[in-house]
């Protein structure tokens, strides 16, 4: 009997930001990676060219081998949506509308032609809409049966947040909130009020609400929108900027709070630190409520949550301890970048009607491991061809020799195996360290990511110690969780309440592991588990059996303002210009103290815009 | 000045001093008497009252047939 030809499905997200591709054979996840990675520019938009060559070369296809290619979201719906809001807020509004018009115009309406003339691709090609793409992308790799599922972001062509039920195959999208009223535009405005870069910085509003007080929270709940019981609300308009303009809020949002938006690279005032904290309060309360909302209405235990929202890992934790859901799962590429996967997978289950196969153990996402490898021989090739001074070493020495560094409080770059898809690095493109270091949190942040001395670091800690340490009785394998360090762990309470305000908080000496421990004692998990990332979890073994620790920090491979490393060139080009202390790449080991001058020939960091 | 160099750059000027004047045009000449005569017409047609209801949650109706997935909208 001939072999049947295996079935290829190509998803696509594009034209906003965190442009990916995803490709699927026979309805297992293959590749998918974001075109930021490539084409080294943060949270790239554009056609993810590189990202689909690459998804179609690692598989040895070409476009013609590919049975569907689908989009994630529907242009024409978006274009409706533009127009319609011009209409509602006209004769205001024609700078916005001037600005958009030309593109969609250019660009955004071309998308088949642009899809078929990009790849040489005369197939099919498919278009999903862009909650039903985050939906898919949380339910399908999910390891339930059936759950409910609850998708969050700015905004797609009209829906802003949708939630239904997953069975087997079937998804069915039951209820939308519509544009313009939006949790994830609400917290993007805060976002640029407070200085951050929208639709960049949002993590780092997340990451200073602890510094603050949340007085404003009552203020935001009573006036800028109109929250109802079941998580539903509407925004008040007359506030924000979004709908008419080119800023997210207007003057009546500045008098509103009595300040201006702060300038960005400006010092971080007190009451950027309370309005995070405010609306980092009400982000958790309506996800709270909406959770418990889709729980009524569903009438599922488990949950599975997507869209840029769903990358709030305090709300996401809190929706864990204080919801109604005995378990949930997170799509780890929640953002745009996740909508490729899931157009692809909603095609092969929804369009092709086939039958969803649930992983033996955990989820069916490959640990998130779906980027470009490289192996020990092209690696070698690159550091002779650059005349890189390094040290091969054995696979059981090499963990032992950088657990052994890390002891010795050196941060080290660790670079192996298939590079993560979505934003969180989770050992395969890492800069590691020891999180017992009361210093380490300030010297990686400044010395290395060159960022904002207030941001806090995730742990990875070993899946069989994680309860020791943290109130969380369960994996978080994406690092999309947060969980507070137990009681007995904590140190210095007391100077706490007596204590610091703003970022003097730092001062504070926590718990044993201060580097990964926020001001509000809380840590952004990442467990980890040998089938998750072997060499990863024998590291993180190796450390705890030197030390008795079974925490490090795990920070992604990048600085402030550039994407996660990909390639060994640019492992080493970030390793020589930070202040990192060795790389570990593959089965080699690099002392930044035997490398010589940097060989100016290897292309220098682009600087990039500041996220 | 060098040869031909105002045949370079006069296209894309023609065309951007176009384009901004037909969009402006549109804007105020089609989109801004639409959205008067629908807000006169069909009221708060965008849904931004506040208050009015008691969940804004939107009930969602997907067409069951696959031929959606072949649209652009």
């Amino acid at each position: 009997m001939p072999k049947m030809k295996p079935n290829y499905i190509l998803g696509i997200s594009a034209f906003y930001h965190d442009s990916a591709a995803a490709l699927i054979k026979d309805g297992e996840i293959m590749a998918a990676v974001q075109e930021e990675r490539f084409s080294r520019r943060k949270h790239d938009p554009g056609f993810p060219v590189n990202a689909v060559n690459w998804c179609l070369k690692e598989n040895a296809i070409t476009a013609q081998d590919l049975d569907y290619v689908v989009f994630y979201d529907k242009p024409f719906i978006k274009l409706e949506r533009i127009l319609e809001t011009a209409m509602r807020f006209a004769p205001s509004g024609i700078t916005q509308f001037m600005q958009s018009v030309p593109v969609w115009l250019k660009e955004k309406i071309w998308v088949r032609d642009i899809i078929s003339k990009s790849l040489g691709y005369k197939g099919e090609i498919l278009f999903c809409e862009h909650h039903e793409s985050h939906a898919a992308s949380a339910f399908y790799p999910s390891p339930f049966e059936e759950a409910a599922f609850l998708t969050i972001d700015g905004v797609g062509e009209w829906d802003t947040a949708s939630f239904g039920i997953g069975k087997g195959r079937e998804l069915k999208i039951q209820h939308s909130l519509r544009f313009p009223h939006s949790l994830g535009l609400l917290y993007s405005a805060f976002t640029y009020y407070t200085g951050f870069k929208v639709n960049s910085g949002e993590y780092k509003l997340m990451g200073l609400a602890p510094f603050g007080e949340p007085v404003y929270k009552d203020l935001i709940l009573n006036e800028l929108l109109d929250l109802k019981e079941d998580g539903s609300f509407r925004l008040n308009m007359k506030y924000f900027g979004f709908c008419n303009g080119l800023r997210m809020t207007n003057l009546r949002f500045d008098k509103l709070f009595g300040t201006k938006p702060r300038k960005p690279e400006t010092k971080i005032r007190q009451i950027d630190m309370d309005l995070a904290s405010s609306i980092q309060q009400v982000t958790e309360e309506i996800m709270l409520r909406i959770a418990r909302h889709v729980y009524k209405v569903t009438g599922k235990n488990k949950l599975c949550l997507a869209g840029g929202v769903a990358l709030n890992c305090v709300a996401n934790g809190r929706i864990l301890r204080e919801g109604p859901f005995e378990d949930i799962w997170i799509q780890p590429a929640s953002g745009d970048a996740g909508g490729a996967l899931g157009a692809a997978l909603a095609i092969w289950h929804r369009y092709l009607g086939k039958e969803r196969k649930i992983a033996s153990a955990g989820d069916s996402l490959k640990g998130s491991f779906l980027g470009p490898a490289f192996t020990d021989d092209e690696i070698e090739e690159f550091l002779k061809k650059e005349k890189v001074p390094y040290e091969h070493i054995e696979r059981e020495r090499l963990v032992d020799s950088t657990a052994e560094l890390i002891e010795k409080q050196h941060v080290i770059g660790w670079f192996q195996g298939r590079m993560e898809f979505g934003p969180r690095a989770l050992g395969a493109r890492s800069i590691i360290g020891d999180a017992r270091n009361p210093k380490m949190q300030s010297r990686m942040n400044l010395k290395i990511k060159f960022r904002e001395s207030f941001r806090p670091f995730a742990p990875t800690v070993l899946r069989e110690h994680t309860s020791e340490w943290f109130a969380l009785d369960r994996a978080s394998p994406y690092m999309l969780l947060t969980a507070p360090v137990k009681k007995e762990k904590r140190l210095e309470e007391q100077k706490e309440k007596e204590g610091p305000r703003g970022l003097d908080k730092l001062k504070i000496f926590r718990s044993p592991i201060p580097a990964v421990t926020h001001v509000d004692y809380s840590a952004r998990i990442q467990t980890i588990e040998r089938r998750d990332n072997g060499i990863y979890y024998d590291l993180v073994s190796a450390f705890y059996r030197r030390t008795g620790c079974p925490v490090i920090i795990n920070t992604s491979f990048n600085i402030r303002g550039e994407p996660i490393v990909c390639t060994p060139e640019e492992a080493f080009r970030c390793f020589m210009r930070t202040d990192m202390d060795y790389l570990v790449i593959g089965s080699f080991l690099l002392d930044k103290s035997k490398q010589r001058l940097l060989n100016e020939k290897i292309r220098p960091l682009e600087y990039q815009e500041l996220d | 000045m060098e040869k031909g160099k105002l045949f370079k750059f006069l296209p894309d000027l023609i065309a951007r001093i176009l384009s901004f004047i037909v969009l402006t045009l549109t804007f105020y000449l089609i989109i801004t008497p639409l959205g008067i005569f629908r807000r006169l017409i069909q009221g708060d047609f965008f849904g931004t009252g506040m208050g009015a209801l008691q969940s804004y949650w939107v009930e969602k109706k997907e067409e069951s047939s696959i031929g959606r997935y072949h649209r652009q909208f």
